[in-house]
């Protein structure tokens, strides 16, 4: 093994969990998300001289995010769309088979609602939320000044709030 | 939700706001009613995110066949950059030998190992000093051009030296000269005619100045050499290779590797 790639996969290994959870939002299907992240991770492979010490997880991302915008472009893709029926287990604490019904249920819908959100609001939301990464990497992700992700992900959350908890009090009533 | 301050309330309870500007942030949300709902409703779908729609993570046949498609990708030079043509080629007949290993089995392998003993010796020969100018001046030029000069900002020695451990297998000189003129700015990674190189940047007036350090390959250097207006002072010391680059006059440019070079004695 050359140097070179050992290197690399030091360094970016570490993050192919969030490539792949960026690109199974992104794309919202399993099988895309394979394809994509491994077209990511050569690309970074060809051209991570270029990182020159700068965070390696948003410059990753961005290349992800970048592939996920190809992958779409491409006519005849393979697509299941899952819209979040797929999802990781959920590790669950409820004991009764019911209230276990009741949250996987709630994942579901979690999960479909976050699927629609348009792409541009989905996501900051994810980096956000789930990559807990700051304004300023979302930023180099998106190749967007600060402001427009702070617009953006304040859009999403108000978009993703009137979807999910709106929904829910209407559930309740 | 239409309050001025919403995105500074939402900086705030998204931890990016430090000191005074969280303080501000904090006493505007506890007396504005739209920031305080809107904050409550980020924190209740921030648990619900975490609670019902966790991470997906990377299954374990993903992980393998990203490691075979790097291992695949590390025999191909990068098509981006320009190698030249017997290299490609070279690159190219390597990667149909490993195929027709693959198909053909073990008797294959040899033509395999031999070529790419080949590749190996061919990619560590050392670059002659033309192109050795040529390429000091191409990566100082191109560092400009891209406006990304310098990777670690510092004035301070202390932390533009520890910068560079760990990134690469050499370790420069860095000292401040800020006294005579040369005030050290950063410093970067580069490529030296296919070579890792540590960049140590320093400014004088208006100009930049790149100290290339690269680890010795028993190559004759240029000594000195100007290149579409850029000059370069090049120079050996103990396993190193050094290049000072800059626009600015040859004299100045040989005064600046002098201070350098004082401090190697």
């Amino acid at each position: 093994m050359t140097d070179r790639r050992r290197q690399f996969e030091a360094l970016a290994l570490p993050h192919l969990d969030a490539a792949y959870n960026l690109a199974r939002w992104l794309s919202r299907s399993p099988t895309d998300a394979d394809d994509i992240v491994q077209d990511a991770m050569v690309r970074a492979f060809r051209s991570f001289e270029q990182v020159r010490g700068e965070d390696v997880r948003p410059w990753l991302m961005r290349i992800v995010r970048n592939c996920c915008h190809d992958w779409a472009a491409r006519p005849h893709r393979r697509r299941d769309v899952a819209l979040g029926a797929h999802g990781p287990e959920l590790v669950s604490e409820e004991p009764d088979a019911e209230a276990q019904a009741i949250r996987a249920s709630e994942a579901r819908r979690l999960r479909a609602t976050i699927a629609i959100l348009p792409d541009e609001f989905r996501d900051v939301l994810i980096l956000r939320e789930m990559e807990d990464l700051s304004y300023r990497e979302i930023a180099e992700v998106i190749q967007a000044p600060i402001g427009t992700v702070m617009s953006r992900l304040a859009r999403a959350r108000a978009l993703l709030k009137d979807k999910w908890i709106a929904e829910e009090n209407r559930d309740l009533r | 939700m239409t309050c001025a301050e919403l995105l500074h309330s939402q900086a705030f309870i998204d931890g990016e706001l430090t000191g005074a500007e969280a303080d501000a942030a904090e006493r505007h949300i506890a007396g504005c009613a739209d920031c305080q709902a809107f904050c409550e409703a980020v924190a209740a779908l921030s648990d619900d995110i975490h609670n019902y729609a966790p991470r997906y993570t990377a299954p374990e046949r993903l992980k393998l066949r990203v490691l075979e498609a790097i291992a695949a990708a590390d025999v191909t030079p990068p098509p981006s950059r320009r190698a030249p043509t017997w290299r490609r080629t070279l690159g190219q007949a390597v990667q149909t030998a490993r195929s027709r290993a693959f198909l053909g089995g073990f008797g294959g392998g040899v033509g395999l190992s031999g070529l790419a003993a080949a590749l190996v010796v061919l990619a560590v020969l050392p670059a002659p000093p033309d192109t050795l100018a040529d390429g000091v001046v191409r990566a100082h030029t191109e560092a400009l051009m891209s406006g990304k000069t310098i990777a670690v900002v510092s004035s301070d020695h202390h932390t533009v030296k520890p910068w560079f451990a760990g990134k690469i297998d050499v370790s420069p000189p860095v000292h401040d000269f800020a006294a005579e003129g040369f005030k050290l700015t950063g410093g970067r990674l580069d490529r030296v005619a296919g070579a890792p190189a540590a960049v140590v940047v320093y400014q004088h007036g208006l100009h930049e100045i790149d100290l290339f350090v690269w680890a010795d390959r028993h190559q004759t250097l240029p000594g000195s050499a100007t290149r579409r207006g850029y000059n370069a002072v090049y120079w050996k010391h103990q396993d190193l290779d050094y290049a000072a680059v800059s626009d600015m006059q040859a004299s100045e440019l040989a005064t600046f590797a002098n201070l350098v070079r004082t401090t190697q004695e």
